[in-house]
């Protein structure tokens, strides 16, 4: 597989149509993930189509470019420090209501019908179970698209240094 | 009655997990913890739980061609002379004796078109349709279910999602991260 340098990715009929759609794809992930409590939509399906924005991005640019955008720190740091507070809201329910996984906002302040803000924690668990499907997707994804088969001194070897350490400018 | 057939059940299961810890061939273990997993598909249909009971089974079917592909290749067992029919009428009997379980776990089943929430009035699905809203303040009721009521179950799936694509990254992970050379070069080919 040899790409050229100088235009990695596909070509520009792809690239210009992902870069008026990719935006656009990205909106309605947003929507699904903060209306998920009161449109059916739920922040599974946000996660998913956040990963399916940077999977099209890497597709047509090459992932040198999305690696600049959400790296390897980038990636692990969203997907832990998300199930991690996911477990931290759950856990707060215990000290304000005295249940595990207890709506403890709703209790404090009620809300109105098919308001953005209301259900009480129920958004932000959404919003947290989309960035940590979307981070985990996104590095099952690139994990396989890093890798690469190079001939070194006769034998083939699988590699995949970018993800590792990124070096921009140089690229394979 | 229910009760006494659960427990027989168990108490199959509890055989089939000492053959599996006591045997010393891997292939028989693997298709102990097979047996285990069947038996148990069939206690899940005896507590009115069919969906739960075809996810175990098509789990555990999983799981043993999995096991069976990574043992088969250390030791190949071939059945010779008597043992072959003394085993077949023992798997036979067994096959009959599970399909009449099976059967009887059927007929205990709610009717088609009449699920428990019809039937039950405490049920919990009658409880979340009622006052889901009140309680939760979440219009959309499958968000309610799944964050609210439901919310250890979900955190469980988290969970899950989350050590499976830590365990895919550790395993396709090409260059380990101890012996860095940054070149790419200096790393094992799998």
């Amino acid at each position: 597989m040899k790409t050229d340098n100088k235009y990695p990715g596909m070509s520009l009929i792809v690239k210009n149509t992902a870069k008026a759609v990719m935006g656009l794809i990205f909106l309605f992930g947003i929507y699904l993930t903060l209306y998920g409590h009161i449109s059916p939509a739920s922040g599974f399906s946000g996660g998913v189509v956040f990963a399916c924005t940077f999977i099209l991005m890497t597709l047509a640019f090459g992932k040198d470019v999305v690696l600049k955008f959400l790296g390897k720190t980038t990636a692990y740091v969203l997907n832990c420090v998300a199930a991690l507070l996911f477990l931290l809201i759950a856990s707060l329910g215990v000290f304000y209501s005295g249940n595990f996984f207890e709506n403890f906002l709703e209790k404090m302040y009620p809300s109105a019908n098919f308001r953005l803000f209301s259900a009480g924690v129920i958004p932000f668990y959404n919003l947290l179970m989309a960035i940590n499907i979307g981070a985990g997707l996104f590095m099952v994804f690139i994990i396989f698209a890093v890798r690469r088969v190079v001939d070194t001194d006769g034998k083939r070897k699988l590699i995949s240094t970018e993800f590792f350490d990124i070096k921009k400018g140089e690229s394979q | 009655m229910i009760e006494t057939l659960i427990s027989m059940l168990i108490f199959f299961m509890i055989i089939g997990a000492i053959i599996a810890l006591e045997t010393t061939d891997l292939l028989s273990a693997v298709i102990s913890i097979g047996a285990i997993g069947s038996v148990a598909s069939i206690c899940y249909l005896f507590v009115g739980a069919p969906d739960i009971a075809s996810t175990q089974l098509v789990v555990e079917v999983l799981t043993i061609i999995i096991l069976i592909r990574a043992t088969i290749r250390h030791d190949l067992i071939t059945i010779d002379g008597d043992r072959e029919f003394f085993g077949l009428t023992i798997t036979l009997a067994l096959i009959f004796v599970l399909f009449l379980f099976g059967i009887k776990a059927f007929n205990n089943l709610f009717d088609f078109g009449n699920p428990a929430i019809s039937q039950l009035p405490e049920a919990p699905s009658n409880r979340y349709l009622a006052c889901g809203f009140q309680e939760t303040g979440a219009n959309n009721i499958l968000s309610a279910i799944l964050f609210d009521y439901r919310g250890l179950d979900t955190f469980g799936q988290l969970c899950v999602l989350f050590a499976g694509i830590w365990g895919a990254f550790a395993i396709m992970r090409v260059q380990s991260r101890r012996k860095k050379t940054g070149k790419g070069d200096g790393n094992e080919d799998r």
